[in-house]
Order: C-alpha cells, then sequence, then structure tokens
C-alpha cells in the first residue's frame, strides 16, 4: 500500500510541477483582448446554443405528447408552439448578438 | 455583391445621399465600423424601408378599390388575390388581438399592431429575395418598432388605469414601513419594463441578420441547390418573427390597459 501510494506520488508531482514551464509570462493586455474575446465568444454562444437546446426539447416534446393524446388538437396546439419555440430562440439571439459584438474585438491579424 | 449593398446602389442619387448621411454623427468604433455588425454604417435600409413603405401602400390601394367595387358580393373571389391576402392576415391578427384584449379593446388597437404586423412580415420577406436586404435588420428600424409599442403601452396605462398604473411599479405592498421593498421593487420593475423594446428589437434585429448571413454564405458556397432548405427556414422564420412581434406587443398592451381587480 505505501509503495503504491509512493508510486502515485512519485508520478504525479514531476507531471505538476512541469506545468510551470509552460505557463506564458504575462503580455502586454492590449494583445490579450482578443484571445479573451475569441474565446468567450465561442464560449457564449455553444453555451447559449445548449441551453436553448434543451429549453426548446421540452417544449417540442410537451406538444408532441399533446398531439400523441388526441391528434384532433394539433392545430390547436401548432400555433403556441411555435411561439414557445421562438421565445425560447429568442434568449440564445441574445448571446449570439453579444458573440458578434466580441468577435469584433479581436484586432485584426490577432 | 458584397455584404450590406442591395440593388439599391444602383440609384442615380445613392452616392451624394451617403456622403450627406455620413456627416450626421459618427460610428462608434475608430476604425469606422459599426459596433454591432461591423459594417460601414450605410443607408440602404432606409431605401429598403421606403420600398417597403411603397409596397405597402400599393397593396392598400388596390384592396381599397377592389373592396370599394364588389360591394354586392356575398362570396369572396376563390382565387388568392391580394385582397384575399389581406382580409386573411387582418382576420388572423384580430382574431389573436381579441383573444387577449378583448373585442372593444382589440378593435381599437387593430390599426397599431396591424400595421406593425404588415410591416415586419413585408420587410422580413424583402430580404428573401435575392439583392436586397431586410430593413429589420438594422437595429434602428427594430428599436423604433420597440419604442412605439413602448410609448403606446404607458400612454394607454396611463390614460386608462391613472394612477393605478404606477403604484403596479411599487409592488405588492404600498406603505411607508415597507419602503425599502418599494424602492427594490420599483427598480427591478423599471428595468424590465425598459428591457422590452430592447428585446423586441434585438431579437428582430439578430433573427434578421443571422438569417441574412446564413443565406449569404450558403449562396457563396454552392449556389444551385444547397440553399434550398435555408429558404424554407428563413420562410419560416420571416413569418413566426412577424407573429412574436405582433402578439408580444397585444400582450403587453393588453397588460398595461387591463382593468386592475384589487392591487
Amino acid at each position: 500500500m505505501k509503495k503504491r501510494w509512493l508510486r502515485l506520488v512519485s508520478f504525479a508531482v514531476p507531471l505538476l510541477a512541469s506545468a510551470t514551464a509552460f505557463a506564458q509570462e504575462a503580455g502586454s493586455n492590449a494583445n490579450d483582448i482578443g484571445k479573451f474575446a475569441a474565446l468567450a465568444a465561442g464560449l457564449a454562444i455553444g453555451i447559449a446554443a445548449a441551453g436553448c437546446g434543451l429549453g426548446q426539447g421540452r417544449a417540442a416534446a410537451a406538444a408532441l405528447d399533446g398531439i400523441a393524446r388526441n391528434p384532433g388538437a394539433s392545430d390547436k396546439l401548432f400555433t403556441p408552439m411555435i411561439l414557445g419555440l421562438a421565445l425560447i430562440e429568442s434568449l440564445a439571439i441574445y448571446a449570439l448578438v453579444i458573440a458578434i459584438m466580441l468577435i469584433g474585438k479581436i484586432p485584426a491579424g490577432g | 455583391m458584397p455584404h450590406g449593398e442591395s440593388w439599391f446602389s444602383l440609384l442615380p442619387f445613392h452616392q451624394r445621399f451617403l456622403a450627406f448621411a455620413h456627416n450626421f454623427g459618427k460610428p462608434v468604433r475608430e476604425d469606422g465600423l459599426t459596433w454591432y455588425a461591423h459594417e460601414e454604417p450605410g443607408v440602404q435600409h432606409i431605401y429598403a424601408g421606403i420600398l417597403v413603405l411603397c409596397i405597402l401602400a400599393l397593396i392598400s390601394v388596390i384592396t381599397e378599390t377592389s373592396i370599394r367595387d364588389s360591394k354586392n358580393d356575398l362570396v369572396p373571389p376563390a382565387k388568392l388575390t391580394i385582397r384575399n391576402f389581406v382580409e386573411i392576415m387582418v382576420g388572423a391578427t384580430f382574431g389573436m388581438m381579441k383573444d387577449i384584449m378583448g373585442e372593444k379593446a382589440a378593435r381599437y388597437f387593430l390599426p397599431l399592431v396591424g400595421t406593425c404586423a404588415f410591416f415586419i412580415l413585408f420587410s422580413n420577406a424583402l430580404g428573401l429575395v435575392p439583392g436586397f436586404l431586410p430593413p429589420t435588420s438594422n437595429f434602428n428600424t427594430t428599436l423604433a418598432c420597440g419604442i412605439v409599442i413602448f410609448v403606446t403601452t404607458h400612454l394607454y396605462g396611463l390614460k386608462v388605469n391613472g394612477w393605478n398604473h404606477i403604484k403596479h411599479f411599487f409592488g405588492p405592498m404600498i406603505g411607508i414601513p415597507w419602503l425599502p421593498l418599494m424602492l427594490l421593487m420599483f427598480f427591478i420593475e423599471m428595468i424590465s419594463h425598459i428591457a422590452r423594446p430592447l428585446s423586441l428589437g434585438i431579437r428582430l434585429m439578430a433573427n434578421m441578420t443571422a438569417d441574412h448571413m446564413v443565406l449569404t454564405i450558403f449562396l457563396g458556397l454552392v449556389p444551385f441547390l444547397i440553399p434550398l432548405p435555408m429558404y424554407v427556414l428563413g420562410a419560416v422564420v420571416v413569418v413566426v418573427q412577424a407573429l412574436v412581434f405582433s402578439l408580444l406587443s397585444t400582450v403587453y398592451i393588453g397588460m398595461a390597459i387591463e382593468e386592475a381587480e384589487d392591487h
């Protein structure tokens, strides 16, 4: 048991210590904003799309459940379902607007 | 043609109008581009808006003469004429408003919401025609529509409800010992009310811009058969966004003018 623990520690410590060799020197702030803006834009639209997909999936599932129970109600269910989908999608679109604004902050050639 | 241009740049007075418009204000960024879409600030949307206005005026004149000439007909013509299309749309809008606001208020506000529905539907549809761009893909147009709805909401809310309209802002409990709660509720309600025209405008603008961008990219890649699903999606988005705008404005106006029950 002690030998296994020793092996584990001797494997992990050089790994973690060498990570500091890859650390970058702190650059100037004017160049960093491009990197962070690009990362933020990608993350913004990605997380927004994930949330939107979950929300719209629930709305569509509820509408499909209703149609399966009562096929005659499919006409009455269609309009509220489309409305719900559009309103949920608008939240992802707010994130898209922010992502487009962030892409503009990436300096040309950066 | 590059992004942001359309057939309107072939108009004879375009260069002079562009130089005239550039003297008013300046774009916010340093390199001369707008902050939300990174393009040259242009006047194409103004031309497109005027074109939609002319199309709507033409359609209304045709409908009115058609209704006036056929006053004795009980059965409307069977084909899809312009009069039938306008009747369908006005009937659908009125039915939607009647469900939310009641019949009397729906009759009163039908010109406003109907104008919004028609204008936004035709503006969005103009973007699907190759070579044109939708005037609603500019934040100025959509924010103007949103601000009109905002002013209408508060104006008629004050006119119908008076002091009760402002009392809604302060939350459920009114009184001197509840002053911190009232202050907090006031700020929250004010932010929520200001977010409404902004959200109406941004939702419409971003939908149309994204749609237009997707179509531009697909038409640049393979212009033969592949953009067809994008056109179908675009057609759905056009109708749905007009519906969502009209429905939300109806809900906001309806909430502002309903008679309060007890608070």
